[in-house]
């Protein structure tokens, strides 16, 4: 024992080895510096833990262990945006098209109204999972309307009961689909939790609401 | 002639050499998997997860610290062994491991297409690596090269004793 302790003793006083460790230790240092300073960059002023997520599109804020995504696609079918925001107990899509891509969307699933149309997003839903999991159920728990980013949006409330993970286990998952349309542009918001963490998930949901401001949205003259 | 035929690098050191990036990869290979994981477990722990919204900078962070966890780690590897076995021009030879294993490496990810060729995607994907795996593998061969206070002390008689 005194003998390995002593050959560690002599190997790590070799200047190259030093040089070695203080350069692995170092870089390591200054990473998690750097990720540090970053998340004081963009702390929300108004809620503490949270971040601000900004870009040419939309600002909003979110907690701090969550992380945020933007998607932009542009095709002859028209604009699809999107912005996902993924945290350990919750994840929620805000999405926005332009009138070109609403049109083709409505068209496309025949969908005549917003009440299809969530109604056509439950089920695509459910049916994705089905193909997973032939024993899920599905619940429709709450149809409603409410007043969100400045439009009559309406909402449906559904529960799935056996959502496989990737690892194969099973949860009961909520989701909450909301839709509106203002100018003919088709906005959407997806949230969607596990039934356990549902309470705790839907009111930092709702905080992130409070936040958004979809910027191109609320422009009337840009292209959402 | 002579002169020039003694400073180039023997076959058999080449061989080691190339031997040396192959452990190179391999380490870079076994570390760089486990490393990422352990990387996301501690943003995780600390709740710091939001920070990869923020792209650029957050692979800038994760490219420094997988240089010091991953790269660097490789190239020590790799420079190791050509040192064990390589005890001539090691400036010239000691730079093999680290390109081999670089190489290899950068490779597979081109194949796999994990080459962001932005510029930050070249820092994290390219430079850093590269850079890792070079200064690893220098510090690995002299580190099995380096005099220790003993074999100083001998050289030091060794001098005396010429000089009387």
């Amino acid at each position: 024992m005194s003998f390995i302790v002593n050959y560690l003793r002599r190997v790590l006083r070799l200047p190259p080895v030093v040089a070695f460790v203080a350069l692995a230790l170092g870089s390591c240092l200054v990473g998690y510096t750097l990720m540090y300073f970053e998340l004081s960059q963009h702390q929300s002023s108004t809620r503490a833990g949270y971040l601000q997520f900004e870009t040419d599109n939309i600002k909003l804020e979110f907690p701090k262990s969550w992380f945020a995504y933007e998607v932009e696609n542009k095709n002859a079918s028209g604009v699809f945006y999107r912005v996902g925001i993924v945290g350990p107990i919750g994840e929620a899509y805000f999405a926005v098209q332009d009138e070109n891509a609403t049109d083709f969307i409505m068209k496309r699933f025949n969908l005549t109204n917003i009440t299809s149309l969530i109604i056509h997003m439950a089920n695509d839903t459910f049916t994705a999972i089905l193909g997973k999991n032939p024993q899920a159920t599905l619940l429709f728990r709450e149809n409603s309307t409410m007043s969100i980013l400045s439009l009559d949006a309406e909402y449906t409330k559904v529960s799935i009961s056996g959502v496989p993970d990737s690892r194969g286990a099973l949860h009961n998952v909520t989701y909450i689909i909301i839709a509106g349309m203002k100018q003919q542009r088709l906005a959407y918001i997806l949230f969607l939790s596990e039934e356990a963490t549902w309470d705790e998930g839907y009111q930092t949901f709702v905080t992130i609401l409070s936040s958004v401001d979809l910027r191109r949205w609320n422009d009337e003259t840009s292209g959402i | 002639m002579r002169l020039l035929e003694s400073s180039l690098p023997q076959k058999s050191d080449l061989i080691h050499a190339v031997l040396g990036g192959a452990i190179c990869f391999f380490a870079v290979f076994l570390v760089s998997s486990m490393a990422s994981g352990i990387l996301l477990q501690i943003l995780v722990f600390l709740g710091w997860t939001g920070v990869m919204t923020y792209q650029d900078q957050f692979l800038l962070a994760a490219g420094l610290i997988l240089f010091g966890t991953v790269y660097l780690v490789g190239g020590f590897c790799g420079g190791l062994y050509t040192g064990y076995k390589v005890k001539e021009n090691l400036k010239v030879i000691l730079a093999v491991p680290g390109l081999i294993g670089f190489t290899i490496s950068t490779v597979i990810a081109y194949f796999f297409g994990h080459i962001d060729f932005s510029f930050i995607g070249m820092i994290y994907g390219f430079y850093l690596p590269l850079l890792g795996n070079l200064v690893g593998a220098y510090l690995g061969g002299y580190a099995m090269n380096w005099p220790s206070e003993e074999e100083k002390e001998e050289a030091g008689k060794l001098t005396l004793e010429l000089q009387k």
